[in-house]
């Protein structure tokens, strides 16, 4: 497998994921076991009463991209527990990245972290999450 | 200022907040450093790839809760860092109610949980927010 298949197939697993389409998140690039995925901050959509981005918004972008990551090593994944530890923040019309990567890829859990970075490679936001593994993909294998 | 005085201003507050409007997020009832939310699942919106909530939505709606609770209390707040762990999903048409308190009303911290319940009061998940006090909102007070 390599990472233009793994990401085509990625893509299609989380087409029908209705809440990732309505935040506008987009998978850039997956490798084994990491992710990079990206939200453009529309101020329509993504943005609370200061005019930043609400950090429900950019949370759903880091267990986005925790999913992402383990769905890249074959694993079928729902969130246990995640933290996110909140940094800067950002107006609408500039993009959030985040890249996320497994730390620990177990039988039953997997551990994966993401950060969040603004346009100019600030750290936004810190997340380590805690998922739980419901069953394995057939078409992507845990080690490429 | 009475509960019903209270949740005017609150949603008030809320009606310019874009994230909260796209998630259909409700501001159901508000006391003192307490507040209840809750959030109808759509399915064209909230929903993943198994097709229950997405938990980046139900950290939304929690965060929100976290939000207005703090608002009762008269603080206008960031979030610095929230802790969700997720323990039973719901499916499309049903509610979820998120039930935020105060815990902890410090002069530049404020320590908020919220317990999300489903319709039959099952605990679907706990969260736990640090929330970092920017100003107050003159016309609530801290306390009443």
């Amino acid at each position: 497998m390599d990472s233009k298949t793994c990401l085509s197939l990625v893509r299609d697993i989380f087409a029908t994921n209705h809440f990732v389409q309505l935040c506008g998140i987009i998978i850039d690039e997956v490798g084994c076991g990491t992710a990079r995925l990206r939200m453009p901050i529309i101020a329509e959509k993504h943005t609370n009463l200061s005019g930043n981005v609400h950090g429900g918004a950019l949370s759903t972008l880091a267990n986005t991209a925790v999913g992402v990551a383990c769905s890249s090593a074959g694993c079928i994944v729902v969130t246990q527990s995640i933290t996110t530890n909140f940094i800067r923040n950002i107006k609408a019309n500039h993009t959030a990245t985040c890249q996320a990567r497994i730390t620990h890829l177990g039988r039953s859990t997997v551990t994966v972290t993401a950060e969040v970075f603004d346009d100019q490679q600030h750290l936004m936001c810190q997340t380590l999450a805690s998922m739980f593994v419901k069953g394995h993909s057939e078409a992507i294998p845990a080690k490429w | 200022m009475d509960a019903a005085a209270c949740l005017k201003i609150v949603r008030d507050i809320y009606k310019s907040n874009h994230f909260v409007a796209l998630c259909e997020i409700k501001i159901d009832s508000v006391a003192c450093g307490e507040a209840t939310l809750s959030m109808i699942i759509n399915p064209e919106k909230h929903t993943n790839l198994y097709g229950v909530v997405h938990g980046g939505a139900l950290e939304a709606l929690a965060d929100t809760a976290v939000g207005v609770a703090s608002a009762t209390v008269g603080a206008r707040v960031m979030t610095l860092s929230i802790n969700m762990n997720f323990i039973k999903n719901i499916h499309p048409g049903e509610k979820a109610t998120a039930v935020a308190r105060v815990r902890h009303q410090g002069r530049t911290t404020i320590i908020v949980d919220v317990d999300t319940w489903n319709e039959q009061q099952e605990l679907m998940g706990r969260t736990i927010a640090t929330m970092f006090v920017r100003g107050q909102f003159e016309n609530i007070p801290a306390k009443w």
